[in-house]
């Protein structure tokens, strides 16, 4: 009974913190219902049917991608990718970087300097090349730009890209 | 009831006092440079064709800075920030802004016109100007302080310092900022609102 009084008395003199306690618990529970879900939706999206290893890799890709894209394009396509005004075309939502993932293999090694349509705009400044980068790296970039900003693009393995660089399919003109 | 009025007191002398820390604080910027420095004469041709001097910011307060079009660093850097500048004194006549190309052998007058273009850019407000080389980098390294050279070693060929250079109406330098960092843009920003009032 006493044990019982005590509580209530608690309870009672501290109405304040009650309900405090009570917003946060509510706050709480919707605020981590809404980042469960998007990176659920997410996640299912992307990693979708593939096994865990392509998945470990995947998330390693893009880690590092992140950090080489800050590094090497980020002063021109921006971090948010949205590229600046009719000068540096966005990779944000690019449908030319998601129609064709080989093709974004050449463009950072080799650099372009064609007329280009982006999401129906043109472009006609001339990209560098970056040589320096490894086949590896490159992977990882394109990893990352084909996921980041709500692309859909999926995982670009270190393999595929070095096939494709060994066979020397850049000279092809797209 | 004493001690309530002496807290009365207190605050009122604290506000006060906070009062005239911000009046005193919102001195006028200061003129860089050495003694009676100001940007010398010059002469340069805009993405327009047409001559832009010191005539052309006779009442106006401008921003310089030095780059080249086909930079792979800095540059994209500089602009977009540059273009922070042009769009929030968009309706401000009295802010100009002047890009000279350190590589005018191959930053034509159509390169120009075409780069101002791809920025989406006025050229009464943004002057992206060429000109004979010796004059622009002569004018970069004695009258803006800014460093600007040919380099193999460079990306891109040229080694240039990315500043902005405020310059207000009597060809004075009122403030230098790294083009590369917003924050420091952000300083700029507001050196120009109260360059504003002064001019
Ligand atoms: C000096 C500025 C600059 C840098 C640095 C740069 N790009 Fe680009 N990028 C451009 C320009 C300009 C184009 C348009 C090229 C054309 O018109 O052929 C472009 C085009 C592209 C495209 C195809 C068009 C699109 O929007 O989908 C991709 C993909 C791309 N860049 C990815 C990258 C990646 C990844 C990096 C970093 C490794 C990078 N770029 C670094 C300027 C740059």
């Amino acid at each position: 009974m006493i044990f019982l009084g005590t509580i209530r008395e608690i309870l009672l003199g501290h109405r304040t913190f009650l309900w405090m306690f009570f917003c946060l618990i509510f706050l709480g529970w919707g605020l981590s219902g809404c980042r469960s879900k998007e990176s659920s939706v997410k996640k299912k999206h992307v990693l979708e049917g593939l096994d865990r290893r392509t998945k470990l890799r995947f998330k390693s890709y893009f880690a590092k991608g992140h950090v080489l894209y800050q590094r090497h394009c980020s002063n021109c396509h921006q971090s948010s990718g949205k590229g600046i005004k009719s000068w540096i075309p966005p990779l944000k939502n690019s449908d030319y970087l998601l129609r064709n993932p080989k093709r974004n293999i050449c463009i950072i090694r080799y650099g372009q300097d064609s007329i280009i349509r982006v999401n129906g705009k043109k472009y006609d400044s001339p990209m560098p090349g970056f040589p320096q980068l490894s086949s590896l790296e490159i992977a990882e970039i394109i990893t990352y730009v084909q996921n980041a900003w709500g692309n859909r693009g999926g995982f670009l393995s270190v393999k595929e890209v070095q096939m494709y660089l060994e066979r020397d399919s850049c000279r092809v003109r797209f | 009831m004493l001690r309530i009025l002496f807290v009365q007191k207190f605050i009122l002398f604290l506000l006060i006092g906070l009062f005239w820390a911000c009046q005193s604080s919102s001195v006028s910027l200061p003129i860089l440079g050495p003694p009676e420095h100001r940007i010398q004469a010059f002469r340069f041709m805009n993405q327009d064709s047409l001559w832009v001097d010191n005539q052309t910011f006779k009442e106006k307060i401008y921003v310089a800075d030095f780059f080249f079009t086909t930079c792979p660093a800095i540059c994209p850097i500089m602009k977009n920030q540059m273009l922070r500048v042009y769009e929030k004194y968009d309706s401000e006549e009295r802010v100009s802004l002047l890009s000279h190309t350190i590589d005018p052998i191959y930053d034509t007058l159509p390169l120009l016109r075409d780069f101002a273009s791809k920025l989406g850019v006025e050229t009464q407000k943004w002057h992206f100007v060429t000109g004979d080389m010796d004059s622009i980098y002569h004018i970069a390294k004695h009258s803006y302080f800014a460093w600007a050279e040919a380099d193999d070693q460079a990306p891109g060929g040229y080694l240039h310092s990315g500043h902005f250079i405020l310059v207000d109406n009597k060809r004075q330098i009122r403030g230098v900022y790294d083009g590369t960092v917003p924050a420091s843009v952000d300083s700029l920003l507001v050196d120009i609102d109260l360059l504003l009032e002064e001019i």
